[in-house]
């Protein structure tokens, strides 16, 4: 799973746990169309529209078969807010700013860091300023330099901006110390192997590591373009004995790597918020990263070692970690896992994402008026006119669907009381 | 008042403050707006853009050669003539100032010269019934297109010696078949030969000459732009006077139009830096054994 979809799940699992009604809205994956329940209780609507590129939908702002759609499911579950993650997500901003027009509070997640110069970002960043500024009652973010990035390139009000940080499942994530190997210092980096984490500078590293320090070994886990240049270094220096790529990890596997290890090292040239990192901490590692995005704000200063994203540092920074370890300078794992149990939990973070909604409710409903107004000073000349012929056509399409589908005639769906749940030899029942 | 400790930038501590408090003391202080920002100058704007021109005029010049092969002005002895002594020229002049190009190696240059100008000369029956067939209104479209195609898709960096590497295909390519769109309405296979050799030597061999005018000194290559300039004008005066303001005010366009409205949007540049940009990673490894 990638990093927002458990995100998403956990989210969901903890606001259910909380007493909060949550639906999950998705497009159709291969087979998998119809409506699903998963075990925590969320009900999560498989959409029967295929993603074409990219794990994307077609972006069918005006189709009436996607509002309808939409409508349907909002007026059947009695949905209050509706809540969109991720700006690469097509759906995400469609059902925004669909619900938005029908009615509904919203509020977006951005999970990710952007620049300004190249054309992608251009387009992407104008088109948010459009969701954040005119269709989004309010916006998270996973970190505070997240959080001056969106204010920056969205152009927005920074108290309609919350930081509320991700978080991991710490029972998940426990040291293991005898997993380790005692004659040997290892270092274990598990990421996708892309441009973006600094392959290119964990490749520079690992021959200037394993030459200094005759007694480390590294556990690489992950997959990706940049695999060739680590197998390469590999070969060049000859390091079959110390270095193991193990390919594609598995989330539920992940821990049973990471605890093999003393050291974590991620050498990302962007990150807006590293799970990666907390996980390691969690299973007791010393965490050594590049201070990029917003790696500084996450963990406390004596559990990681921040190194500028160049290759001279992090050997640097590589050196002093692997020093502390060899002389036991470093914390107990336990002790390192207790301290991250209580910097981030999920129940943490639905808390503060209920203070959002809450303070939502408290929002009054926004006229037509007041939205083409929003709209007209949100874009320029150009862009507001076209944003303008979209927002009526959405409004013509809803007026349609009211006389065709009234809502008294949609029924209403039945809440599965999941806290009745009993489990007797695998066979459930609800009372 | 609330008696609260600072706000720290921190997000692995609850802090007693509301989710969406920004402490404005340090919100966006690393933000950094147009830090390396230099600003065009309209005089090195307009020097520049000779490199543009001579692409343009070479152009020019080829097709007015053409027309005088075509209306019988130049006979093809004097064409094959003047072609060589111009190749041979520019190849004198890259050895003697010392540039790679060539590679030092005489024999292998020769070599693959007369290779070139055989294969050129064998092939020229070929290319001369390849567009035969299709009628002179196509043949003048097809030609004007592709020479755009030339002109957008040149590799100008390589020509003002940005980088070392000339890759351009697809100009190279649009430049060799709209001369040979041109080459079917010769009169005779040794024409077509003259102004194909023509055409390999101004669109194939030239740009590495100038790159290496260019770098080998600046004020020769802007004397040999403005030659170009007042030849293209020479040649295409007696063959139309339309063709030749439209040269003229091409130039002048790029020249002159260009840097203007580039100098006047300066103004609307908005260049955004801060924590959030991808870091640029530095590879040296400079360390040190303690």
């Amino acid at each position: 799973m990638g990093g927002v979809e458990l995100h998403l799940y956990q989210l969901s699992s903890c606001l259910i746990k909380r007493g909060n009604k949550v639906v999950m809205i998705t497009h159709a994956y291969g087979d998998r169309k119809g409506i699903r329940y998963l075990s925590s209780g969320l009900k999560v609507y498989y959409l029967p529209i295929q993603p074409f590129y990219n794990q994307n939908s077609f972006p069918g702002v005006v189709v009436p078969t996607n509002i309808a759609l939409l409508r349907n499911i909002l007026i059947r579950e009695k949905i209050e807010i509706v809540h969109g993650h991720q700006a690469f997500s097509t759906m995400a901003q469609e059902m925004i700013f669909q619900s938005k027009v029908m009615g509904y509070k919203t509020v977006f997640t951005d999970h990710s860091l952007f620049g300004f110069a190249d054309v992608s970002s251009i387009l992407t960043n104008r088109l948010l300023q459009l969701t954040m500024g005119v269709y989004v009652s309010h916006v998270i973010c996973v970190s505070h330099t997240s959080k001056e990035n969106t204010v920056v390139r969205g152009n927005l009000d920074e108290r309609d901006v919350s930081v509320i940080p991700n978080a991991i499942d710490y029972t998940r994530f426990t040291p293991d110390p005898k997993q380790r190997d005692k004659n040997s210092i290892t270092i274990v980096v598990i990421t996708r192997l892309t441009y973006r984490k600094g392959i290119d500078l964990l490749a520079d590293v690992i021959p200037l590591i394993c030459e200094e320090f005759p007694n480390v070994n590294w556990i690489i886990g992950g997959d990706g373009p940049k695999r060739i240049v680590l197998e390469e270094t590999r070969e060049n220096y000859q390091l079959h004995d110390r270095m193991k790529l193990l390919g594609n990890v598995e989330h539920a596997h992940v821990r049973d790597v990471l605890v093999q290890g003393d050291i974590f090292l991620n050498c990302s040239l962007t990150e807006a918020f590293c799970i990666a990192i907390v996980e390691a901490a969690s299973c007791g590692l010393l965490v050594v990263s590049t201070a990029v995005g917003g790696v500084p704000e996450v963990l406390p200063d004596d559990m990681i070692l921040q190194a500028e994203p160049t290759t001279n540092d992090i050997f640097l920074s590589m050196s002093e970690a692997i020093t502390k370890i060899s002389e036991g300078d470093f914390l107990n794992p336990f002790v390192v896992h207790n301290r991250v149990r209580n910097m981030y939990s999920w129940y943490d973070v639905a808390e503060r994402t209920e203070i959002v909604y809450s303070r939502l409710r408290q929002e009054k409903q926004e006229t037509h008026q007041e939205r083409i107004n929003r709209l007209s000073k949100n874009q320029g000349a150009y862009g507001s006119k076209f944003f303008f012929v979209i927002l009526i056509a959405c409004i013509f399409i809803l007026r349609i669907l009211e006389y065709l589908l009234p809502e008294e005639y949609i029924d209403e769906a039945v809440d599965f009381d999941h806290r009745h749940k009993i489990v007797h030899n695998n066979i459930e029942e609800v009372q | 008042m609330k008696n609260r400790p600072p706000w720290q930038k921190i997000l692995y501590k609850r802090q007693p403050y509301e989710d969406n408090f920004t402490d404005y003391d340090t919100f966006l202080a690393g933000l950094k707006r147009n830090s390396n920002f230099t600003e065009y100058q309209f005089s090195q704007l307009v020097l520049d853009s000779t490199v543009i021109n001579n692409q343009i005029s070479l152009v020019a010049i080829f097709i007015s050669i053409f027309y005088y092969t075509l209306i019988q002005s130049i006979t093809t002895p004097v064409l094959v003539g003047s072609t060589s002594i111009v190749t041979i020229v520019g190849y004198i002049f890259s050895v003697i100032s010392g540039s790679s190009l060539s590679g030092n190696n005489l024999k292998a240059n020769v070599r693959s010269m007369i290779i070139l100008l055989i294969s050129i000369w064998g092939l020229s029956p070929v290319l001369r019934s390849l567009t035969a067939p299709i009628s002179e209104d196509t043949i003048i479209v097809l030609t004007l297109l592709f020479f755009a195609v030339h002109l957008y898709f040149q590799d100008y960096g390589y020509l003002i010696g940005l980088s070392e590497k000339y890759f351009a295909p697809v100009s190279l390519n649009a430049a060799i078949f709209a001369s040979v769109c041109l080459v079917s309405r010769l009169p005779s296979t040794v024409h077509v030969f003259a102004i194909m050799f023509l055409a390999i030597e101004i669109f194939a061999l030239s740009p590495m000459l100038r790159h290496h005018l260019k770098k080998y000194s600046y004020w020769l290559d802007k004397v040999s732009s403005l030659i170009l300039f007042a030849s293209s004008i020479y040649l295409l005066k007696n063959i139309s006077l339309v063709f030749t303001w439209m040269y003229v005010l091409s130039v002048s366009f790029i020249s002159v139009i260009c840097p203007i409205c580039l100098v006047y949007m300066q103004r609307y540049k908005n260049i955004l830096h801060g924590p959030w940009d991808e870091a640029i990673p530095s590879r040296e490894k400079v360390f040190f054994k303690e």
